[in-house]
């Protein structure tokens, strides 16, 4: 009986329970640092904000907003913030937001993607800079970022702009360099993409990032793609299925 | 719809890739997910354990021992009862991330670091960590 209840105690205290970062915030997202050092965005009173925990997940600082999203920063549906960080600990966070009064008029307001940075590890952040060099042309807000140990920072986006009227959303993509200083020129992989599933994202250890996201268009089965990059982002050469039955999601 | 998840390895030679499907039905939303090296995949396999509920919203890290881990959104227990699960792709045994008393739970994102595996999910009073692995 005794050594039954030192099992489920040495079990209890061998998985740590969870620990609330931000009461009332939603739509996390993680990142964590050689070291440990882990940090989390989401969106909280309507702005971007980040918390840091330098022990490991132990403990957890008080939120400091990391965009100032005017009250107005919304998610849903996988429509919040990324965040990612590089061996430095530079911190990056993006997030779709509108900073332009005029499109809160409408139903839905078109935001774009913005990038602020933290170079004191999560305590500030730059100003936000946008992200899609062509504006309003992101409407879904749905996006992915990651950071290479070196510094260099994707980010990829469903974007609309080679679209006019016509439907459809291809994947825009960017290198950004410099510890976020400097944007790249957005980049297109052609669709159609799926207009609601957020492209997937990840960067190796040598800076080599891969995409995965769902094709778009009338099919009854639409396929995983994945596509490569050997060459530091400057172009994905592979893009292959990944899924071989059918996933019978359609249009 | 929910997005496709794709990590790789610290060695770079393994990615990880999951996403939601509905192979099973209409209204049977499920996680799928495969290890490997591109164009070296094997084939896919659900990462849920049980036939119930719906399962959906993946993300996807390696862990220090280069052990792809999934978690997930999951209604197992019944459709107002979404809880975070993980699944590690040695084992495939699905674990109960979530407690049931933080509610309605979702959008689980792991990372790893300094030895350490942890996943950030939304819960129904805020955003919460837990530590799943390492020390």
């Amino acid at each position: 009986m005794i050594r039954s209840l030192l099992a489920l105690l040495l079990l209890a205290s061998a998985a740590p329970r969870a620990t609330v970062i931000a009461s009332g915030a939603i739509q996390p997202h993680l990142a964590a640092a050689e070291d440990g050092t882990f940090f989390a965005v989401f969106i909280r009173n309507g702005s971007i904000e980040c918390a840091t925990s330098a022990d490991k997940g132990k403990t957890w600082s008080t939120p400091v907003v990391a965009i100032d999203g005017k009250g107005k920063a919304v998610g849903g549906m996988q429509r919040g913030p990324r965040v990612a960080v590089d061996a430095k600990r530079t911190v990056y966070v993006t997030a779709p937001l509108c900073f332009d009064e005029a499109e809160f008029s409408k139903k839905y307001p078109t935001q774009d993607l913005y990038l602020a940075v933290s170079t004191d590890e999560g305590r500030t952040f730059s100003k936000p800079v946008q992200v899609n060099d062509v504006p309003k042309q992101a409407p879904e807000s749905l996006h992915w970022l990651a950071a290479a140990p070196n510094g260099d920072v994707f980010v990829a986006w469903l974007d609309r702009r080679q679209r006019g009227n016509s439907p459809g959303q291809d994947l825009g993509y960017v290198k950004i360099t410099e510890q976020g200083k400097k944007i790249g020129k957005n980049q297109l992989i052609p669709g159609p993409l799926c207009e609601c599933c957020a492209p997937g994202l990840t960067v190796d250890a040598k800076g080599n990032p891969t995409l995965i996201y769902r094709e778009g268009g009338k099919n009854a089965n639409r396929a995983l793609m994945m596509a490569l990059s050997t060459n530091g982002g400057a172009s994905f050469a592979k893009v292959a299925r990944i899924n071989q039955g059918d996933s019978k999601v359609d249009s | 719809m929910d997005a496709p998840a794709v990590a790789v390895s610290n060695d770079g030679k393994k990615f990880a890739a999951a996403w939601m499907d509905m192979r099973a039905g209409k209204n049977d939303r499920d996680v799928q997910w495969t290890v490997g090296a591109v164009g070296k995949f094997a084939p896919e396999a659900a990462v849920h354990d049980v036939g119930t509920g719906t399962q959906g919203h993946p993300s996807l890290a390696f862990d220090k021992d280069g052990i792809a881990w999934c978690a997930w959104e999951d209604s197992r227990t019944g459709p107002n009862n979404m809880r975070i699960y993980a699944a590690d792709s040695k084992s495939r045994k699905n674990i109960q991330i979530s407690e049931d008393g933080e509610g309605k739970c979702g959008y689980p994102c792991l990372a790893a670091g300094g030895g350490v595996l942890g996943v950030a999910y939304e819960a129904g009073g805020g955003v919460s960590f837990r530590v799943i692995g390492g020390s």
